[in-house]
């Protein structure tokens, strides 16, 4: 290793690709974090001063798969040399689907929420570490190293979610959450999604949309609603009131916390599969 | 019908009545069923699975569990184990869990997990390890 690398500058989009950065990275990177811990990713608009960090970067994370739509004009206005890595655009994608008599807003869309599911996070983590690799060779193997140990400790995360999930019996497993975030995570561990508002935090709910939610969450026997803010409390209410379901808790959709357990993606992955399993088993 | 109408209605009163009666005997539930028997069978009703674990090294300790309840375990030398469980099947399966360790320095070995019911084979799996392993297995 060169001891006189100047570190990289990498400018991310999201907590979870800043966490990433810095798992992978160590102390040969240098992270700015654009999209803030509490910020809501679907609504996030870059400020002038966000297009200077972009301008000045070595290396630009986003998640990709349309979550961020300012991403064009950014590349534009920031110009640089960056290299720019669309992390999600390199893993397949999933599109909402029809569950029951539930049937989501746009079937074509797709979700861009690809981090809830542990095995995307060990192929994003390869991106990562290549990206960097390719940036400063030189410390090929200090990111080879970092990623090792970052892949075992994301195994051990995939371990003990899959047996944490095996104490909810399968016909239980009906998560109803506040915006349709969570299709990898029902992919990976058996869940049917049935989701309040869509793909996007904005997206709000019909009223005709809430009656077909309560009559599946009434024909499902769904157990808990959970919710990642309280934008919507009356929404929330009637379900509960109307369905006899209790509230199962908050759940971790477009980022991490700013601290706490939830300000790593290893410990926002365990909140969530804690939230869930707690409230279905 | 020749009489009075009185007598004329009270026969046919009487003959309603019994009809009723003979009607009533053919559809009185016998006492070998029950009043109401359901059109389908209780969907997640328990069932009889027998549960068959097969090792070629013993090992030092295993467990299956569904739920978090443990339903069979046991160690070496013994290698191969098995019990019935009482287990409520929905459509959409169950999964069992099964930890097993074999002793430190063991060669990399296999372990089979058979389930049956109803006199049918459901699950068939076989799992190749070494030190320990963990392994969820849906059953449907």
């Amino acid at each position: 290793m060169m001891a006189n690398a100047a570190p990289l500058r990498v400018v991310t989009l999201s907590t979870v690709l800043a966490d990433l950065a810095h798992e992978i990275g160590g102390d040969q990177v240098v992270i700015t974090n654009l999209v803030k811990p509490g910020t809501d990713p679907h609504e996030f608009q870059p400020s002038p001063d966000d297009v200077r960090q972009v301008s000045n970067a070595d290396l630009v994370l986003a998640s990709g798969k349309d979550m961020e739509g300012y991403l064009n004009k950014l590349k534009q206005s920031a110009g640089g040399h960056a290299v720019w890595l669309e992390v999600g655009n390199k893993l397949p994608n999933l599109h909402f689907h029809s569950s029951g008599t539930f049937t989501p807003d746009d079937p074509n869309a797709i979700d861009p929420h690809w981090w809830h599911s542990v095995s995307n996070m060990k192929k994003a983590a390869f991106f990562v570490r290549d990206a960097l690799t390719q940036l400063q060779p030189t410390q090929k193997d200090f990111f080879v190293q970092r990623t090792d140990a970052y892949e075992q400790k994301l195994d051990d995360l995939d371990k003990w979610a899959r047996l944490q999930v095996a104490l909810v019996p399968r016909d239980q497993r009906k998560l109803v959450t506040s915006h349709d975030a969570f299709q990898y995570f029902a992919r990976d561990f058996g869940f049917i999604i049935y989701s309040i508002a869509g793909v996007s935090t904005g997206d709000q709910p019909s009223s005709q949309k809430i009656v077909s939610l309560i009559k599946t969450i009434r024909d499902q026997h769904v157990k808990a609603v959970f919710f990642e803010s309280m934008e919507n409390p009356k929404v929330l209410a009637e379900i509960t009131r109307e369905t006899g379901a209790k509230i199962g808790g908050e759940l971790f959709a477009d980022g991490l916390s700013a601290d706490g357990e939830a300000s790593t993606y290893i410990g926002m992955m365990r909140h969530n599969i804690s939230t869930v399993v707690e409230a279905l088993k | 019908m020749r009489g009075n109408p009185l007598q004329r209605l009270l026969v046919v009163i009487a003959a309603f009545i019994a009809m009723g009666v003979a009607v009533g005997v053919v559809l009185r539930p016998s006492a070998d069923l029950p009043a109401s028997a359901p059109a389908n069978p209780v969907p997640n009703a328990p069932q009889t699975f027998k549960i068959q674990v097969d090792f070629v090294q013993a090992p030092a300790q295993f467990h299956v569990l569904h739920l978090g309840k443990t339903i069979l375990e046991g160690k070496g030398p013994q290698l191969n184990f098995s019990t019935e469980a009482q287990l409520a099947m929905p459509r959409e399966g169950i999964e069992l869990v099964l930890e097993a360790t074999w002793p430190k320095g063991a060669p990399q070995s296999v372990v089979r997990l058979q389930c049956e019911t109803g006199g049918e084979r459901i699950t068939d799996r076989t799992f190749w390890g070494r030190g320990d392993i963990t392994q969820i297995i849906l059953v449907r």
